[in-house]
């Protein structure tokens, strides 16, 4: 079989798969919308970094972590799942509603978090600003 | 004697599984969950192994047909050495995974297998790119050696492959008593997927769980297994799964001011050593947890 009608096949089985995958429901995205939830999903990643609260926003993406060393983390949605990181050496860029959040890590680089409330926003930069090098 | 190639011809049965479970999932609303680029993932992971087994195949082909030349006898391909191949190269599988999850070097390479948070039998083709740079191919040699054909050594070996492609679900609970006792199942597997301190480090088995048994990393299941890794990965972009623990490696390995012994250790020693503590091992977190 000619090698461009096997990589035809292959991206179709590929695509084909991750079609049905997404119609049967499985692009779903965890919310992060209630603090006894989110400090249960953080406590599950990072049992060595004990939470005291969590800051949220409206749209369950995404949560600051209030450590109990002082330091904070980030717990943010991998799509039904979450991921989380002590924000050490991190940068913050403010581009409208959106915050770009970029760790110095290869496994988890870039994470932007919208916004839309200015209010809330503001308290998430400022918050984000005591621990990070911020560029705006 | 020829033999077939049967992790490729098994590729239709692969996709044929793989919706049945999707759709079974979806209908019965229990046996486990898929997430769309989870999913996207596990495949690209498992068409660039494809691809790497293609480009760098060769290696370990040429190092076996090399050995062929010294092997002490010529055992031949009756069924009854091809079973006895079967399980030695079993054997084989449980001491090579075991190394893939105690040596740095080697879970470089196998980590991303285990870097779904789902257990699915898409889990079950995110494999590696690079295990060619892990060398566990000398862990084959024996057979080879011994007497058994590179061909036949390779076939064993995508047969076993091909056996845990079924046991990657949550789809099916306990198998009948009998075979749980012998086999590898989807039930003990799941705890080798399993992140939870004292499922760490267990359940090496291929195709039969007794190595497991003697050599004492057997665990059951008991709970539900949380999956994944300790820390879990941030991205689903398949370049950063499969190269991500080799450049975390190589960054420590040639970290300034350390000695000679420490960048050694940081290749060879389980993952999550460090030569200032600073990290912990799969041991010390078991012990830490331990009631």
């Amino acid at each position: 079989m000619p090698l461009w009608i096997t990589l035809l096949i292959v991206a179709a089985g590929i695509a084909g798969i991750v079609a049905l995958v997404h119609f049967a429901g499985g692009s779903k995205r965890v919310r992060l919308d209630s603090r006894k939830r989110v400090l249960d999903m953080w406590q599950a990643e990072c049992p060595d970094h004990p939470a005291t609260g969590a800051l949220l926003e409206p749209s369950g993406f995404a949560a600051l972590i209030e450590l109990e060393d002082g330091s904070t983390g980030l717990l943010w949605a991998m799509g039904d799942r979450v991921a989380g990181r002590v924000l050490k050496d991190a940068v913050m860029q403010e581009d409208g509603t959106l915050l770009h959040i970029r760790i110095p890590d290869f496994t988890a680089p870039h994470i932007a978090v919208k916004i839309n409330d200015p209010a809330l926003r503001h308290i998430w930069v400022e918050r984000l600003k005591t621990v990070l090098n911020e560029r705006v | 004697m020829d033999f077939p190639d049967v992790v490729m011809l098994s590729i239709p049965l692969f996709i044929v599984l793989l919706v049945a479970e999707i759709l079974w999932i979806r209908i019965k609303g229990r046996g486990g969950a898929y997430e769309t680029r989870d999913t996207a993932t596990s495949l690209l992971m498992g068409l660039g192994n494809v691809v790497a087994g293609v480009a760098l195949g060769f290696v370990a082909y040429g190092f076996f047909t090399w050995l062929w030349g010294f092997r002490l006898f010529d055992l031949g391909s009756s069924v009854l050495v091809i079973a006895l191949c079967f399980v030695l190269d079993d054997l084989r599988y449980y001491w090579v995974h075991r190394l893939g999850h105690r040596v740095r070097w080697v879970w470089a390479s196998h980590v991303n297998h285990h870097s779904s948070q789902h257990y699915n039998l898409s889990t079950a083709l995110r494999q590696t790119w690079t295990a060619t740079f892990t060398l566990m191919m000398v862990l084959r040699a024996p057979l080879i050696l011994f007497g058994f054909s590179p061909e036949m050594v390779l076939f064993v070996g995508g047969v076993n492959l091909v056996y845990q492609f079924w046991i990657h679900t949550e789809a099916i609970d306990k198998m009948p008593r009998w075979f749980e006792m012998v086999m590898n199942t989807p039930s003990h597997h799941r705890v080798h997927h399993g992140r939870d301190p004292k499922y760490l480090d267990t359940n090496y088995a291929g195709v039969f769980i007794i190595w497991d048994k003697l050599f004492g990393t057997f665990v059951p299941e008991q709970e539900t297994p949380d999956y994944g890794l300790v820390q879990n990965l941030g991205t689903f972009n398949p370049l950063r799964v499969a190269f991500h623990e080799w450049l975390s490696m190589l960054r420590d390995i040639f970290a300034p001011g350390l000695t000679l012994r420490q960048r050694f250790a940081y290749a060879l020693k389980p993952p999550g050593w460090s030569h200032d503590g600073s990290r912990k091992t799969s041991d010390q977190i078991k012990a830490r947890n331990a009631p």
